[in-house]
């Protein structure tokens, strides 16, 4: 900046601080949390400093699950998480290229008609239309099935519009040069157009991981079969419990277990993550 | 090898009121390179991308060898074309470039190194051949730009204003790489330019168009020496053809002499405006308006009462004149051009003057 | 629509392409919201075995309801506390952000990440530092005379949603506060530093109102996440109560379909809902259009 004062650059760097301090209490009290016998906490208040449970608290969770949740072992929903994760965000990715692909390079009856209706999707929260598609997912006999859990939230609006807008980009010259050069639709897509689409996919990719991670209204309606549990909304059912009998230890285990995977990708993939949640509203 | 021929080709683009091509016809001969020139909007990058197939055939034939290409996608064509920003895939090695078309046609691999290696060497471009494009200069870029055509081993070039993207510099070392290049293979080539330097220099068939048609085709020299219309005789040569409508002249009280008596207007080209009026012609007095020394020749910017443009006179050298001065010029009648009330050229398109008198600097 | 000069000439492939997003679209998107539409117009049986027309008496009644009327009025309180409290924190966070000359990145990572924290866990955390037998904030609290429950007190709820919620949104809207920051160009600053305006006059001549696009965007983002992603932040938290001092209108939704199993007035309020949704879509894209005149 451009003058020097000494109490700005001080009382900058507090406000940053105490932002930090402020959006990490929250983490900071579950880590230390997760890392204390139960008994500490039937006994009076949370602890603020790290105990020395937290091997057995996180082998207990992963390992066989919450006494008295009922519930799978963790292991198991994080894995159906990362599952559901990995399969929406391919899913999502997949139609939305190719679904732009057809809207910018092909002319066909409707085509206005479809890039509208996929716009409307953007209207459309499964929070508002709750009922009716469960109705649909149920009828088709979809609940407890990958399938009803993931194909439901893969229409995406958002995706489609951004490779769309990064298409209209690609100079005409390189679809004229693969054309001269013998390349067909199919050919052309998949040997120039997904190679430079990379750092966009790579970039939604990561939007679209922590979009189906932390799902829960529709995991919840749509299983009722443990085995499809995802951690999420397994954390709401370990609540419930804990409410009654004080297991706060391993419900802060799961708590930390849940955010674990999605932070790692947004600290370690900070870039790409920018870029995606920048462009995703563009 | 091949020889192109274009029959009444008609583009009309939907929805549009005026054709963008109203029949073409032109023949180009096996192996030779002939260059597309005219002032944009005029149709030749459309002509060109219509043999390219890129662009849809309103009516008319297309044909290249014995083949009528209309229906034809433009891999079948057999053809390759060089693109204005070159439009090499930035995702793939220069290699990577180069290979594509030949693997997209089941080319043996052995076939496919050959002539890549071939290509690389020829072109000076081994040492980057592993590398991506962007890591390329603008004058690199062209050069595999060029690879990309070569290896395909075509049966036409197709050339969309490859040097427009270069400096000035580069430009004119291009020129001069490509036309190597396009002789060593003796490949036929259509060139598409709004440069009318590079389209002097490179043509062996210069074709002009203007507002969808073809205004005139021939050899460079014969549209320099013949232009068949006053658009011509303005569009090729720099500094344009000194154009005096008659009427002016007259109105001057100028002396034309025997013109033959349908001349709307006269032309001459700067270099054979003379100050040398003895026994001259046509004279006219005139006032020197600005001067432009280039260096190597200075031009004479001419005005006179009752002119609506003024005459430029080309001289070699410098030559020390102050605005203002008074300057008697002779339009030597061996050098006249005349042209009739339609704007068409009077008299046979034949050479006049001295060749060397017509280069061009 | 604007489309590529070059374009394939096929007829069925583009169909195969874009088929996937189309079959998803209309059958888990538009099908079941022509069917809320459809029901919304309907009453059942009390033994829900036939269905008959009753015209908009489900949406009269609904707004003639009080209760209905009461969680719009709530709703409205907590998606501007939401806003306000995440946007001026943002704010305040990316103008120091953007002040730093050294650590801004690492600043900027250790204020990001919890985007990526599902809205039921940023509600656990938050349920747990408030739990009123072993939180650690209602201690604090009580040291300032103040009783916290959220079971029994509905205000206490609501302030209780509105910091779990405002808490998660605050990283999203530091990026975009900051990009928008990054992108004034310093020549501005520069000038109006030169013209003899200090920091907080140059903040607020200058840099608020270049970046007044991105706040507007993030007015009707952060008003969109409030009224409809929060569902789960109060499912975890306070399922709507105490005595339905927190059921804002996205929960009632699910309350009345699922738990109430009123389908009729359940279809109604999801087309109420939609309706606000396309309201702020159309408000949010007159505004990109702005922008791109600009």
């Amino acid at each position: 900046m451009i003058e020097n004062r000494r109490w700005l650059d001080f009382l900058t760097h507090a406000i940053l601080i105490l932002g930090v301090a402020i959006v990490a209490f929250p983490v900071w009290v579950a880590l230390v949390a997760s890392t204390h016998p139960a008994g500490t906490f039937a006994t009076g208040h949370m602890p603020l400093l790290p105990g020395g449970a937290a091997w057995e608290n996180y082998s207990t969770v992963l390992g066989s699950g919450m006494r008295g949740a009922g519930s799978e072992p963790l292991w198991r929903m994080l894995v159906n998480s990362a599952v559901m994760a990995v399969l929406i965000t391919v899913g999502k990715i997949a139609i939305s290229l190719t679904s732009a692909y057809a809207i910018v390079w092909f002319r066909f009856p409707l085509r206005v008609v479809c890039f509208w209706l996929i716009f409307i999707t953007l209207m459309l929260p499964v929070e508002v239309r709750i009922l009716p598609t469960f109705k649909v997912v149920a009828d088709f006999g979809l609940l407890n099935s990958w399938v009803g859990l993931t194909l439901p939230l893969i229409a995406s609006a958002t995706a489609t519009f951004l490779f769309r807008q990064f298409f209209m980009t690609v100079p005409e010259e390189l679809v004229e040069a693969a054309r001269i050069d013998g390349a067909g639709p199919m050919k052309f897509f998949r040997d120039i157009l997904l190679p430079l689409s990379r750092t966009n996919i790579a970039a939604l990719s990561v939007i679209l991981f922590i979009y189906g991670w932390v799902q829960y209204l529709w995991p919840t309606l749509v299983t009722t079969d443990p085995k499809f549990y995802t951690i999420v909304m397994g954390i709401k059912r370990m609540v419930a419990v804990a409410e009654a009998d004080p297991q706060w230890n391993f419900v802060m285990a799961a708590v930390v277990l849940a955010m674990l995977p999605p932070v790692l990708v947004v600290i370690f993939m900070q870039r790409l993550f920018v870029k995606g949640l920048i462009e995703t509203e563009k | 090898m091949a020889r192109i021929q274009i029959g009444a080709l008609r583009k009309t683009y939907p929805g549009a009121k005026t054709d963008t091509l109203h029949g073409i016809d032109l023949t180009i001969e096996d192996g030779e390179m002939a260059v597309l020139v005219g002032p944009s909007g005029c149709g030749k990058s459309t002509l060109l991308r219509m043999i390219a197939g890129l662009e849809s055939v309103t009516s008319g034939d297309i044909r290249i060898g014995e083949r009528v290409v209309n229906q034809l996608e433009p891999a079948e064509r057999d053809i390759a074309m060089v693109f204005q920003n070159y439009a090499l895939y930035p995702h793939m090695t220069v290699r990577g470039n180069l290979e594509y078309g030949l693997k997209n046609r089941r080319t043996p691999r052995a076939e496919i190194d050959a002539r890549v290696t071939e290509a690389a060497r020829v072109l000076e471009i081994e040492p980057f051949l592993d590398r991506k494009p962007q890591a390329l200069s603008g004058g690199q870029r062209q050069r595999v730009a060029m690879g990309r055509a070569i290896v395909r081993k075509p049966q036409a070039f197709l050339f969309d204003e490859p040097l427009s993207n270069l400096d000035a510099r580069l430009r004119g070392q291009m020129r001069v790489e490509i036309r190597r290049l396009q002789r060593r293979f003796a490949t036929t080539s259509i060139y598409v330019t709004h440069d009318q330097l590079e389209a002097m220099t490179m043509a062996d068939k210069l074709v002009v168009m203007n507002a969808g048609r073809i205004e005139q085709v021939g050899s460079p020299m014969d549209l320099f020496d013949a232009p068949r219309s006053l658009f011509m005789a303005s569009f090729i040569g720099a500094p344009g053809m000194n154009l005096l409508p008659v009427d002016d002249l007259r109105g001057a009280g100028v002396d034309l002499g025997g013109l033959p008596g349908n001349t709307s207007v006269i032309g001459i080209r700067p270099e054979h405006l003379t100050t040398d009026t003895v026994g001259a012609g046509i004279v006219l007095d005139l006032t020197v308006e600005a001067v432009e020394l280039v260096g190597s020749e200075t031009l004479v910017h001419l005005g006179a009462a009752g002119l609506s443009a003024p005459l430029v006179l080309r001289r070699p050298g410098a030559l020390s004149v102050a605005p203002g001065t008074p300057l008697r010029v002779a339009l030597p009648a061996g050098h006249l051009h005349g042209f009739d009330g339609h704007g068409l050229r009077i008299g046979a398109a034949s050479r006049q003057g001295q060749p060397q008198t017509a280069a061009m600097s | 629509m604007q489309t590529k000069r070059t374009i394939f000439p096929n007829k069925g492939l583009p169909w195969l392409l874009i088929g996937p997003q189309m079959i998803v679209t209309a059958v888990f998107f538009l099908w079941p919201s022509a069917q809320a539409i459809w029901t919304s117009f309907r009453r059942e049986d009390p033994f829900g075995l036939n269905t008959t027309f009753v015209g908009l008496s489900n949406y009269a009644r609904l707004f003639e309801s009080g209760e209905w009327l009461e969680a719009a009025g709530r709703t409205a309180v907590f998606a501007v506390s939401v806003t306000a409290l995440s946007m001026l924190a943002a704010l305040t966070l990316a103008l120091a952000a953007n002040r730093v000359l050294r650590g801004s990145r690492i600043y900027t990572t250790l204020l990001v990440w919890p985007y990526a924290v599902a809205p039921v866990v940023a509600g656990v955390l938050w349920w747990f530092l408030f739990n009123p037998t072993i939180g650690i904030l209602p201690l604090a609290l009580s040291a300032l005379g103040i009783d916290w429950n959220h079971r029994i007190n509905g205000d206490q709820a609501m302030i209780l949603i509105v910091i779990a919620a405002a808490w998660k949104q605050v990283s999203y809207d530091f990026l975009f506060f900051l990009a928008a920051l990054q992108s004034v160009p310093k020549s501005l600053i520069e000038a109006a530093a030169i013209d003899g305006a200090g920091p907080f006059r140059r903040m607020r001549d200058i840099v608020l109102p270049l970046i007044s696009p991105t706040t507007f965007f993030l007015l009707i983002v952060n008003i969109n996440y409030a009224m409809f992603d929060t569902f789960a932040i109060i499912d975890a938290t306070t399922s709507g109560g105490p005595a339905g001092a927190t059921n804002i209108l996205v929960y009632k939704v699910y309350a009345d379909g699922f738990l109430g199993l009123n389908l009729g007035s359940s279809s109604a309020q999801s087309v109420v809902l939609m309706l606000i949704v396309v309201a702020l879509t159309f408000v949010q894209f007159r505004y990109v259009e702005r922008k791109v005149q600009y």
